[in-house]
């Protein structure tokens, strides 16, 4: 008796003594995984990939100085400490834990193989994309392959190298690949990591470290699996239109949902905007609005006649006495909202007019070839942007691709958080960032003046100061 | 020599007195007196008769020649003969081996507060009571002997009348606040490891046992008390921030001094125009004062006492009204108390107590963070008046550039929450009387509660930036009860085994457990304001369900052996197993010892007549601390869905790491202490010292985020508390004048000896900008502040190129010190201890003077050495221009011609630094508060007497926390962390201060009577 008095097992939560015991509990424990993209998309995919480079940056608001930190983050005055900083740090982790606890018990419960093997491919995808967001940010950063499983061993090996997260990153994407080969992911499961997906994250770690063999071997086996560029450029991000044809991996959101939705059109929106971008008067703009505004450069990065900038960007709004207020804004996520403050968009992380790009630029790399196919694949995404097609007699030679194919992805996939990471792996950042930071003090009355001093070791986000304390991690100099 | 009958009556004032147990000293003869108070009883001439009852002086009488000895008993305030409620008990206050504090009915009867723990403050050496706010219903904290655990909370446990409550603590409502204070006949508080080591796994952090008052049998006694009073804010304390005239001026050179950094001179079109001509504004609006008032506060009591030979009763009813001193927040109660006993035959006694409280609470959104409506009545700008041209609320305060608001008068008025609890109390129980000497007691106690919070947010009521033109109406509801139960057998023996030889002993066996169900919902999208019920709202965002379950299984034991008048042993131990720990350490004992010697009696001392007694005691023992939350050992799965195909996909994550290992902490004390009477015992002082080890502390340690999670729960690490208590009571006038006093003072020492494997320091709190507030490493005591060290500001071009900066520092911003010595100030790195929270001591002294037919009563407490980290300074020195802020921003510095005083910096950047945690936040929180004076006057009997029915009636004013003087800038100076600052144990982050709830002073007329 005294021990079943004694027995309580909490009713509202599960625990691991009673959890993972079937395949159904093991799909919700992978479904948990992908949970933790929703948190990363709201906010640190695009602080750290979009606005912290030459894009976009934010609208200074005078009556709320709370987050001054995500400000510094785009200035590069940001220290260790920063609350966004930490952040993304645990959220990753956070994902790649979740990710670790499926595979530690995936051999242990009964299923088909064909599923084991699916879930295993789907959460190696998950802990390489973070691991790949983490080694770009931060650098060599703790590897933590299997679940802790009690305090004693909550502390880490340190940070590991760059080239062994890298080994690891390819052998989880590679591993993913294999494992989903035979997935068959129904339509009421769209939004699952494929095969697909695995071999395109993978081209682009190939991509980021110059493999540029491995990563056409990759592209090309993408390529025949049955991705199109559709029709209509704004579609790729209509909540109607979600994982189309081009659609490769997307963070998925449900609208109807409060936990589940976004709500990008909010904070992109000028805080000082009310309900005229939104249309929706009953959210009202306060702290959270205004970030990831394009700056006049990026406005500037549109060829005359280019249909993808007005579904991505607008240059103002007219307020509500009529006046045209010039603070630009993102609009590529504007697609209405399904309760206030609650959107049903989805945000692409990756899609096919990337692998195209990616390809041509590979292509490129291994030799240029006068209208040959890296041409094609870079006219194929100008042609449905309204623009004539590269030709050799202006692109003549593989610099010039190169030029070309980088303010390609600059505007295809403009707001997408790619910018940022092609100024890293094209070592162009140090360079454009301080141009960028001229552009931006010039004039400016609330940008402090030590802002924008960028090096190359502030190309890399501190690690956090937390962390430091307590895993005694070695901190990056700044 | 022959024995021959004496007979008599034992009575008081108010007549004759059942029960009252009668023995022939040095013997075990004995009796006790019947209903009518009479008693027979054979004994020799030359002998002694005592006298001996609960609540009253004990009396002896030697026996002459006279046949008839009448007595009467003087109710006891206190002394060695008072009978000293203990856990599972009484003692005789000379017979106690522990350190167990009495509390002194007479020194806190006045006081107008809504629960006991308010009345203990300064009572007892080594008992801290800290009421950090002024809520109406609010609670306090009481720490006894310093902080034993930095995780599991430091709060004592309560048992009332046998029946061990499950919280004692609580900010803005008292747990406490359930049983009625005039309900309380005493109140024990048991220090050290001997006296609390009956708990067993809770009794580490001390115990407060509370008896309320029972039956008796002889004339009903009917008793009235009431009084009406009125509460006001003092004006010390009261933040000091920028009127209309000096806000606008500071808003204007904020841009001008912007422009000037930047080689540039700012135009009118520069600055916004309300900002131009700051010469048009006044004073402005003082939105803190607008929100308070002189708000009244009442209390009505009534109770009858009464019984007959085989059943007593006693019944009360109780009212307790008090408004808040901010507008639109009061607090409401009503309570009952039935108990009830009676004999069933000769050899069986049942029981009953019945005590229903049902309260009301109007709350708003207060101590939650700097948006909260009080907080918000600092910032918002001072330029908006209160009411506009027709006299209408100015419904929306903003100021260009500013952080806007709700009117908060509106925002008081309609969007405050209404709290209702019904609490129940119940307890039954059966006594059976086996043979001389051994009882035994089935009891069953129960404790349930139901509470409901009900907000609704009108839509013209609006919000922090959200103006009321695009504000929904929106409620969040919650609801929960609680059911507590044990059910419990006690054994006790007591015998005298051979002549000097006396035993008595208690075995029990108990099982307690509790369940909470807790329901919340927030609604949203209500068409408008006329239907507030959630059944209008058109969305439900959010909504959660909670239920929690603890159980606890126990086996007790104590023995006290004395050994002729000299020596008394006692034994204690525990067996508790606990539904809170990991699989691997469900159960623990705790035992303890402790023996007291009367060196009184030796011969040496005997023989000087001053020294009317003297005992020495020591203890040592064993107790546990379970409060670690309900299923922190287990690593749980909690929703984390994700969206798929357009729908939701069900999702569960660990949100926990799983720790078996996990369980009690371990207190260990020795206790030694000595008891001495001088002068016929017009001088009592107490004298204890004590070493407090506590290992095996549970905590959240913070562990790195590459593990998965940001904390898990541990037993690690080991502290030491120690300290001196020093208690004195004295008669210092016993004639007409009388006047006694009472102090106590108490020195404690916290330090932490040991924390993980590495002794990794424990960083806590959470500053405005996410860095941590304080650390705890061996060595210090716990939570010590920890922040930049300020300098001072770049006063000159030349200082600025010279000294070490943040990335963000200019010429005129905030200095701080290069603590790590590499050049750059950056945060955490730079930080150093910049403060200790811990008092050098405490102290509390009670004065009670009565002549004739006034009495006058005065309580002082006080706390020395301690020092308080103001976080709202975060706010209140804000340099963004977006909230108003305290008058120090006069000055700033604002160019190297004009640097202001040194200390204040430039509006010009680095500003996210210079709100984050530095040094100039610790202020001096010592204190000396006048908490209670009362002036009394009780009728002449001669002019009662006339009347036939009232027996008494007494007349008395008083002034609750009359005044505090301290050095201290905050309101008051006695803070505690509101609960979970940064998500952390309270324990962890002592001495923050916020903004609480102002602390009113309180003045109050009352009328006692007996009828």
């Amino acid at each position: 008796c005294s021990k079943n008095f004694l027995a309580i097992d909490p009713e509202t939560t599960a625990n691991s003594d009673n959890f993972y015991k079937n395949q159904e509990e093991v799909e919700q424990a992978v479904n948990g995984a992908y949970n933790i993209l929703q948190d990363l998309g709201r906010l640190h995919l695009w602080l750290y990939g979009e606005m912290r480079s030459d894009n976009t940056t934010f609208q200074y608001n005078n009556q709320d100085r709370g987050l001054e930190t995500r400000e510094f983050i785009d200035q590069f005055l940001v220290d260790a400490s920063a609350e966004p900083i930490r952040q993304f740090w645990q959220l990753s982790y956070q994902g790649i834990t979740r990710t670790n606890d499926v595979l530690a018990r995936l051999d242990e419960v009964e299923m088909t193989d064909e599923k084991r093997a699916q879930y295993r491919g789907e959460v190696l995808f998950l802990r390489a994309f973070h691991y790949f967001n983490l080694v770009r940010q931060y650098g060599g950063v703790p590897l933590r392959l299997a679940p802790v499983e009690s305090p004693d061993s909550a502390l880490s090996k340190g940070r590991a190298p760059v080239e062994e997260v890298y080994n690891q990153i390819v052998s989880d994407l590679s591993s993913a690949a294999d494992n989903l080969s035979n997935a068959t992911i129904s339509s009421a499961e769209k939004g699952r990591v494929t095969e697909g997906a695995a071999r395109t994250l993978l081209a682009k770690v190939y991509l980021t470290l110059k493999k540029y063999d491995e990563a056409i071997d990759q592209l090309r086996k993408v390529s025949t699996m049955g991705y199109s560029l559709v029709t209509n450029y704004a579609d790729n991000f209509s909540p109607e239109k979600k994982n189309g044809a081009e659609s490769i991996f997307e963070i998925q959101y449900l609208g109807s949902q409060p936990s589940l939705s976004s709500n990008f059109m909010y904070q992109f929106a000028p805080y000082t905007s009310g309900s005229v971008v939104t249309q929706d008067p009953n959210t009202n703009l306060g702290g959270s609005a205004g970030w990831n505004i394009p700056t006049q450069d990026m406005i500037d990065a549109y060829e005359e006649g280019d249909k993808r900038k007005a579904s991505s960007l607008a240059e103002g709004f007219t307020n509500s006495s009529g006046t045209f207020v010039a603070v630009p804004y993102v609009k590529k996520y504007n697609f209405g909202f399904v309760e206030p403050g609650q959107t049903d968009v989805n945000f692409p992380v990756l899609r096919y007019a990337d692998v195209l790009l990616m390809l041509a630029e590979c292509l490129n790399e291994k030799g240029f070839a006068a209208n040959g196919e890296a041409f094609n694949l870079v006219n194929n995404i100008r042609e449905r942007a309204g623009l004539k097609p590269l030709e050799a007699r202006d692109i003549n030679g593989q610099d010039r691709f190169r030029e070309a194919v980088f303010q390609e992805r600059r505007v295809e996939l403009a707001f997408e958080n790619h910018r940022w990471y092609d100024l890293l792996r094209t070592g162009k950042a140090v360079e454009i960032m301080n141009a960028h930071g001229a552009r931006e003090k010039d004039g400016s009355l609330t940008i402090p003046t030590n802002a924008y001093q960028v090096t190359n070791n502030r190309l890399l986000l501190p690690i956090p100061q937390r962390e430091i304390n307590l895993d005694n991690l070695e901190q990056n100099p700044q | 020599q022959e024995k021959k009958q004496i007979t008599g009556v034992v009575s008081d004032a108010s007549g004759p007195i059942p029960g009252v147990s009668v023995l022939v000293k040095g013997t075990r003869e004995g009796t006790t007196t019947t209903a009518q108070g009479a008693y027979s009883i054979s004994a020799a001439k030359g002998t002694t008769l005592v006298f001996r009852n609960v609540g009253y002086t004990t009396k002896e009488v030697a026996v002459g020649d006279e046949p008839t000895i009448d007595v009467l008993l003087e109710t006891s305030a206190e002394g060695l003969d008072e009978v000293v409620i203990i856990g599972y008990g009484s003692q005789q206050k000379k017979d106690l081996t522990g350190s167990v504090g009495t509390v002194s009915q007479t020194a806190i009867k006045d006081m107008p507060v809504s629960g006991v723990n308010q009345k203990l403050s300064g009572q007892i050496a080594g008992v801290q009571v800290r009421t950090p706010t002024g809520t109406p219903g609010g609670g306090s904290q009481i720490k006894i002997r310093g902080s034993g655990s930095i995780g599991a909370g430091d709060d004592p446990l309560f048992v009332v009348d046998g029946f061990p409550l499950t919280s004692s603590s609580g900010r803005t409502s008292n747990p406490l606040a359930i049983i009625n204070p005039d309900d309380i006949e005493s109140i024990s508080i048991l220090k050290d490891a001997s006296s609390t080591a009956i708990y067993g796994s809770r009794g580490s952090n001390g115990v407060v046992v509370i008896t309320t008052k029972k039956g008796k049998s002889g004339q009903p006694n009917v008793g009235v008390t009431m009084y009406t009073g009125l509460q006001q804010v003092p004006e010390k304390g009261k933040p000091t921030m920028l009127n209309a005239r000096e806000f606008a001026q500071f808003r204007k050179e904020i841009i001008e001094d912007n422009f000037a950094s930047r080689g540039l001179v700012a135009t009118d079109d520069d600055i916004p125009v309300e900002f131009r001509n700051p010469e048009q504004y006044g004073e402005g609006t003082n939105w803190y004062n607008e929100i308070l008032r002189t708000a009244p506060q009442n209390e009505v009591n009534a109770n009858v006492i009464g019984g007959g030979d085989h059943s007593q009763y006693a019944f009360s009813l109780g009212y307790f009204n008090q408004q808040g001193v901010l507008r639109y927040t009061d607090y409401d109660r009503i309570s009952v108390r039935t108990n009830v006993s009676t004999d069933l035959g000769k050899r069986l006694k049942v029981g009953v107590i019945l005590a229903p409280t049902y309260s009301t609470q109007k709350l708003n959104n207060f101590e939650t963070g700097f948006t909260d409506v009080l907080t918000s009545s600092l910032w918002l700008s001072p330029l908006v008046p209160v009411t506009d041209a027709n006299g209408n609320r100015t419904s929306y305060i903003s100021s260009p550039g500013m952080y806007a608001g709700p009117n908060p008068l509106n925002k008081l008025e309609f969007g405050g929450t209404n709290q209702k609890l019904f609490r129940g109390l119940g307890s039954a129980f059966a006594e059976l009387n086996l043979f001389e000497g051994f009882k035994a007691k089935y009891s069953f106690n129960i404790d349930y509660s139901s509470g409901s919070g009900f907000t609704f947010n009108p839509s013209f009521v609006g919000g922090i930036n959200a103006p009321p033109e695009s504000y929904v109406p929106n409620s969040s509801t919650s609801k929960s009860s609680t059911t507590n139960w044990m059910s419990e057998v006690l054994l006790t023996y007591e015998k005298e085994l051979a002549p000097g030889h006396h035993i008595d002993a208690i075995a029990g066996y108990s099982a307690q457990k509790e369940r909470l169900d807790g329901l919340n919902l927030n609604a949203t999208n209500y068409p408008d304001d006329l239907i507030e019920t959630i059944n209008a709202a058109s969305l439900i965002p959010s909504w959660g369900q909670d239920v929690q379950e603890w159980a606890l299984l126990s086996m007790f034991a104590r023995v006290n052996y004395s050994l002729g008048e000299k020596w008394i042993f006692t034994g204690t131990v525990r067996r508790d197993g606990s539904s809170r720990f990991g699989a691997n350490n469900k159960y623990g004992t705790f035992p303890s010892g402790a023996v007291a010697y009367h060196i009184g009696e030796e011969n040496f001392l005997k023989n000087i007549s001053w020294i009317s007694d003297a005992k020495l005691r020591a203890s040592y023992g064993l107790s546990g601390n379970f409060n670690i939350g309900n299923y922190t050992y287990l690593s749980n799965i909690s929703t984390a869905n994700y969206a798929l195909g357009g729908q939701l996909a069900g999702g569960r994550v660990a949100t926990s790491l799983q720790n078996n290992e996990l369980t009690w902490e371990q207190s260990k004390e020795w206790d030694a202490g000595l008891d001495l009477g001088f002068l016929n015992s017009r001088i009592n002082v107490t004298i204890d010292a004590y070493n407090r080890i506590t290992t095996g502390m549970l905590y959240d340690a913070e562990i790195p985020y590459s593990s998965g999670f940001g904390n898990v729960t541990i037993n690690s690490g080991k502290i030491r508390n120690r300290g001196l208590e020093f208690s004195v009571n004295t008669q210092n006038l016993v004639n007409a004048f009388k006047w006694n006093t009472s102090f106590n003072i108490a020195f404690n020492r916290n330090k932490v000896l040991q924390l993980n494997d590495r002794n990794d320091p424990i960083y806590t709190g959470r500053s405005g900008e996410g860095n941590y507030t304080h650390i705890t490493k061996v060595g210090g005591p716990i939570g010590q502040f920890f922040g930049y060290i300020k300098e001072g500001i770049y006063m000159t071009q030349e200082d600025f190129d010279n000294s070490p900066k943040h990335v963000t520092s200019v010429l005129g911003s905030v200095k701080y010190k290069d603590v790590d010595g590499n050049g750059i100030i950056e945060p955490v790195k730079d930080f150093a201890i910049i403060g200790n929270p811990h008092p050098d001591f405490t102290y509390g002294m009670t004065n009670t003077f009565s002549y004739k037919h006034f009495d006058l009563n005065v309580v002082v407490v006080g706390s020395q050495g301690n020092e308080i980290l103001k976080q709202a300074n975060q706010h209140l020195f804000n340099i963004d221009g977006i909230f108003n802020v305290d008058r120090s921003v006069l000055n700033r510095w604002r160019s190297e011609e004009n640097p202001g005083d040194g200390m204040t910096p430039t509006t010009n950047g680095a500003r996210v630094i210079y709100r984050d945690v530095n040094s100039s936040w610790v202020e001096d929180g010592s204190y000396l508060r006048i908490q209670n004076l009362t002036l009394g006057y009780s009728l002449p009997e001669s002019f009662l007497k006339k009347s036939h029915v009232i027996k008494s009636t007494r007349l008395y004013a008083s002034v609750q926390n009359l005044a505090t003087f301290t050095s201290y800038s905050g309101g008051n100076p006695e803070v505690v962390p509101r609960a979970n600052e940064g998500g952390l144990s309270t324990a962890l982050v002592p001495g923050l201060d916020w903004t609480s709830y102002p602390l009113p002073r309180t003045f109050t007329f009352g009328l006692n009577m007996t009828f």
